[in-house]
């Protein structure tokens, strides 16, 4: 609001209003030194959230595709990860070993090419191991056998020496491409030669739990016993959860600063094993400002007007009478002056969430992971709580939004880590702190500022159905 | 223009930032100056104030012409308020009045206001302001030059309305003092002649 009616004040307004000071070298060298040094701060920040949200969408979408596929990958992995036989693959059984060829994955450490000595079949054997080893000597010389022709692979190298085996299609999974490694082999004399190979390097690389697929190697002839275990099968069923949430949510980046959110609803939550897809229906209420500046001119007063006037004959009185027709006319300064004013309102939206979930730790009684996913919210009610901006009896010349009124339907995404806390055997509590990004303006004019963002905390009772 | 180089000092453009300081810190040292009281500190709230300025720029939504300027002249004010709170942080600079600048501050007969504008000098008039004591001149520059009212002075200052007043009543009266002195001063040579 303009002030102008003290004398000193307007001295010294017009005096130094435009008055300027030419700044020193050294202060305008120092400046544009340091200016070079100034971080694009809030861009960074914005870009740093973008990045964020879109590494905790790639890490989920990365996780749940491995989680999907590791099953499959890892047995695929355990059929055909072989083709190369480690140096210390054959090893020979002692005499009175089992007749049954066994893959045996727990023994990596087995060593060298055991000839059991004192044997009926030690002749035989020994004949073997030879061949072997001659053969070693070619496969430690890689160009010597490429020049040659020769297979590469040591199981290629292996296999011709040892005795054709009956073999039947297995009956669950199919014969692993390279039969050197996992065929009963029954020497001529009757004795087995137990071909072992490494542990796959899948096995240590991937955290699968040792005692899974134990015969994942699959021998021909035999079928497949494996079964899934209990808890996997239970685990693989949609579990439905119905909960009621709560979340205060503080925005920032607005015209009006930061805002305070609140946000509650239902929401139906489907689990599978460690994901989660949670979707619902929430009313989002917070209040925002419409900020006016209005332009007037003040009322100074008003005076009636004379438009006409008529005189009548009095015959009594023998005298004109004068009729006076007026209309009366307000008078408004010419000074044009500011108003600002602020018209608060409530805006109240439906919020539909589609979050999917990871929980990438989980116990009996807590499990924590991660959330992630898009939300749409739509204009519900706009309800003004403050009064109308009254001009009383000033001359309105403009109004001019500062800050707009919200838009009806907005999208934001949303990345947050949630902890679920068993508190019964069918009720959780969850509590889930969380980030937004709003993808579009809140505001119904855009502007070319920052788009904004959110942070809050949900906490939700869900129970299990 | 000034979208133009609000753009430019967005992208940290070297040449657009220093376009902005030649055009715009003559007149924000001025601002600052009115508030420190000193060149020295003047200088240092303005490199203080365009980093700040350089670092929020994006921040910035230009809305008409000469809104830059408003908003940048904004930040200075700020930037100076925070430079005299931390100079008296040992006590509310708005209540640190010398004990000699409250006694005979009453009213005096003052020449015509276009008599003396053209008696003194812009960077005499300046001085004026910048001899009143801190809490004074804070308060005439936000009320005058800012035009905020008592109530928003009292906000930003962390005082009351009525401290707001009787600060601006004070400084009011000291320069008119400061002024009359100026011109007699001035102006008595000429009565000496006549």
């Amino acid at each position: 609001m303009k002030k102008h009616n003290h004398p000193i004040d307007d001295f010294f307004r017009d005096a130094l209003e435009d008055h300027q000071m030419a700044p020193s070298d050294e202060a305008r060298k120092a400046f544009l030194r340091d200016a070079k040094q100034v971080p694009r701060s809030a861009k960074k920040g914005r870009s740093g959230f973008i990045i964020l949200s879109l590494f905790l969408a790639l890490a989920g979408t990365g996780i749940t595709i491995w989680v999907i596929t590791s099953d499959r990958f890892s047995s695929t992995i355990e059929l055909k990860s072989t083709p190369s036989v480690p140096r210390s693959a054959i090893s020979l059984p002692k005499p009175g070993s089992a007749k049954n060829v066994k893959s045996n994955n727990n023994s990596p450490k087995s060593t060298g090419i055991n000839t059991s000595s004192g044997t009926r079949n030690q002749q035989p054997i020994a004949r073997l191991s030879e061949q072997i080893i001659k053969q070693q000597a070619i496969f430690e010389q890689p160009d010597i056998m490429q020049a040659q022709g020769q297979p590469q692979s040591r199981a290629d190298i292996l296999l011709p020496l040892l005795p054709p085996v009956p073999t039947e299609p297995p009956a669950a999974v199919p014969a692993p491409k390279d039969p050197g490694i996992s065929v009963d082999i029954q020497n001529e004399v009757g004795s087995l030669i137990n071909i072992t190979p490494m542990k796959p390097i899948r096995m240590e690389t991937v955290s699968k739990p040792p005692e899974a697929r134990p015969d994942s190697i699959l021998l021909p002839g035999r079928k497949s016993n494996w079964t899934a275990p209990e808890s996997h099968i239970k685990n693989s069923n949609w579990i439905p959860t119905l909960g009621i949430y709560y979340t205060p949510e503080w925005m920032f980046n607005t015209l009006e600063g930061s805002k305070f959110i609140n946000n509650f609803g239902i929401e139906g939550t489907f689990h599978f094993d460690r994901f989660s897809v949670r979707t619902g229906a929430g009313i989002s209420i917070g209040k925002g400002t419409n900020e006016l500046i209005v332009e007037y001119n003040d009322f100074l007063g008003a005076y009636n007007k004379l438009d006409s006037m008529k005189f009548t004959w009095d015959d009594p009185a023998k005298q004109f009478l004068p009729k006076y027709y007026l209309s009366k006319q307000e008078v408004y300064d010419s000074l044009m002056k500011l108003d600002y004013n602020k018209v608060v309102k409530r805006y109240t939206y439906l919020q539909i969430p589609l979050v999917m979930g990871y929980d990438f730790w989980q116990t009996d009684h807590v499990s924590i992971g991660m959330r992630v996913g898009p939300v749409m919210s739509l204009l519900l009610v706009s309800k003004q709580l403050s009064a109308e901006y009254d001009p009383g009896n000033k001359r309105i010349v403009s109004i001019n939004d500062i800050s707009p009124g919200q838009v009806s339907l907005n999208w934001q995404v949303m990345a947050g880590i949630n902890t679920s806390i068993r508190l019964s055997k069918g009720l959780m509590l969850e509590v889930e702190p969380s980030v937004k990004y709003y993808f579009n303006s809140v505001y119904e004019k855009p502007d070319n500022s920052a788009r904004p963002w959110s942070i809050g905390v949900r906490a939700a009772f869900v129970i299990k159905l | 223009m000034e979208e133009n180089l609000v753009r430019k000092a967005i992208a940290r453009d070297a040449g657009a930032i220093e376009a902005l300081y030649d055009r715009y810190a003559p007149a924000l040292l001025s601002v600052c100056f009115r508030y420190c009281g000193n060149r020295d500190d003047a200088e240092d709230v303005l490199h203080d104030g365009f980093i700040k300025i350089i670092q929020k720029i994006q921040t910035f939504k230009l809305r008409a012409d000469g809104s830059l300027e408003a908003w940048m002249r904004r930040i200075m004010v700020n930037t100076s308020l925070n430079f005299l709170r931390s100079r008296y942080k040992e006590k509310n600079f708005v209540d640190i009045v010398p004990i000699l600048d409250l006694i005979d501050l009453h009213d005096e007969e003052s020449a015509d206001p276009e008599e003396i504008y053209l008696k003194l000098e812009r960077e005499k008039i300046m001085e004026l302001i910048c001899e009143l004591p801190a809490g004074y001149r804070t308060v005439f520059n936000l009320y005058v030059f800012e035009q905020y009212g008592h109530r928003e002075i009292a906000e930003l200052l962390q005082c009351s309305e009525n401290t707001s007043k009787s600060q601006l009543s004070k400084a009011r009266a000291m320069l008119r003092k400061k002024i009359n002195q100026l011109v007699n001063v001035k102006t008595s040579p000429t009565y000496e002649k006549a």
